[in-house]
């Protein structure tokens, strides 16, 4: 009885570290295979509203990068952000201030929309606008110094205190200005073989270890071999 | 060349000849990849300093491999051989591996035929 329930631990444990490593390893390929979509530029799929590209109040999933995406909102409060690196529609890149907006949707939600080059004034108010644009995920590293009314970076975190509505993740670069929004592609190719060795190694560890009940019986055999 | 011997031997020297490679590669990972990638904005590190990574994967599964074949040759217990494989992932214990091979190689054999 004490044996056999020994024996089934040991299977459990087995069982629970390959499927660990396996889980380990297409996690890893998963990764890989998302550094490869975003490695080069991607058929534009239709617009949609942005409410079905991404929810307000949780993480940006990583099918809604580079969405086409429309809405109606009203601008509540303008920042300026700094030093971005932008893209204008005849292909040349600069870094400019840009004006950045929350752009207020139904129901208390809110988003950064990008809205153009910052030239010392702000936009009028709008009351109600129709938004067309990009769907960017937030910025992690700050491009300049922060500051009251000023972003470091383009990330709706930096505004969440501030705005008391529930905000989009990522930021929208809107569209028909001088600004382009160009799919952001990734560029580390060496990000994908990296993940790719990680499954290798992952799923050979899961093999390994399907080996360890046997292992035991492999050594007699070499025992009684000899 | 006893590396190439399909006996003990030669599993003590492939063992030992990736406990080394192993534990240069854990040193590299441990104290120049991580600290650089940890440290970096963005996530941005040189592809140089990527492939330390992805070369110590490789020669992990291969230590893994040779510790595996070692412990099956000279009878190591399970545990015992869960040691070996462990010793891969930390720097310079797999080089206090290699020395704990040669010391129990040694006492096997009375100390004889014991491969460079």
């Amino acid at each position: 009885m004490r044996k056999s329930l020994k024996t089934l631990s040991f299977a459990l444990l087995i069982i629970l570290a390959t499927s660990t490593c396996f889980e380990l390893g297409l996690w890893q390929w998963h990764r890989a295979q998302g550094m490869a979509k975003f490695q080069k530029p991607q058929p534009e799929r239709s617009v949609v509203e942005l409410a079905k590209a991404a929810s307000a109040g949780s993480n940006l999933r990583n099918t809604a990068f580079n969405r086409l995406v429309t809405f109606n909102a009203s601008y509540e409060k303008n920042y300026v952000a700094p030093n971005q690196l932008v893209t204008f529609t005849d292909g040349t890149q600069s870094r400019k201030d840009l004006v950045v907006s929350l752009a207020r949707l139904a129901d208390n939600r809110a988003v950064l929309v990008v809205r153009g080059i910052y030239e010392g004034t702000f936009p009028q108010k709008q009351s109600s606008a129709r938004v067309n644009g990009r769907l960017y995920p937030r910025q992690n590293v700050d491009q300049a110094e922060g500051g009251v009314g000023k972003l470091s970076r383009l990330d709706p975190a930096l505004v969440a205190g501030d705005s008391g509505f529930t905000l989009f993740d990522g930021y929208v670069i809107a569209t028909g200005g001088q600004i382009a929004a160009p799919q952001l592609l990734s560029q580390g190719g060496a990000f994908y073989w990296q993940h790719i060795a990680y499954v290798i190694t992952w799923w050979f560890m899961g093999l390994l270890i399907l080996s360890f009940p046997f292992y035991n019986r492999f050594r007699d055999a070499k025992l009684k071999g000899e | 060349m006893n590396f190439l011997k399909f006996n003990r031997e030669g599993a003590l020297a492939r063992f030992r000849l990736m406990a080394n490679i192993a534990g240069v590669m854990s040193l590299l990972l441990w104290l120049v990849y991580l600290p650089i990638k940890l440290t970096a904005v963005n996530d941005n590190v040189a592809t140089p300093i990527r492939l330390i990574a992805v070369v110590h994967g490789f020669m992990y599964m291969v230590y893994v491999l040779s510790a595996f074949n070692y412990s099956l040759s000279v009878r190591k217990p399970f545990f015992s051989m869960l040691g070996y494989l462990a010793a891969g992932t930390l720097p310079i214990a797999s080089f206090v591996a290699d020395r704990r091979a040669r010391a129990e190689y040694a006492a096997l054999t009375g100390g004889s035929n014991l491969p460079e």
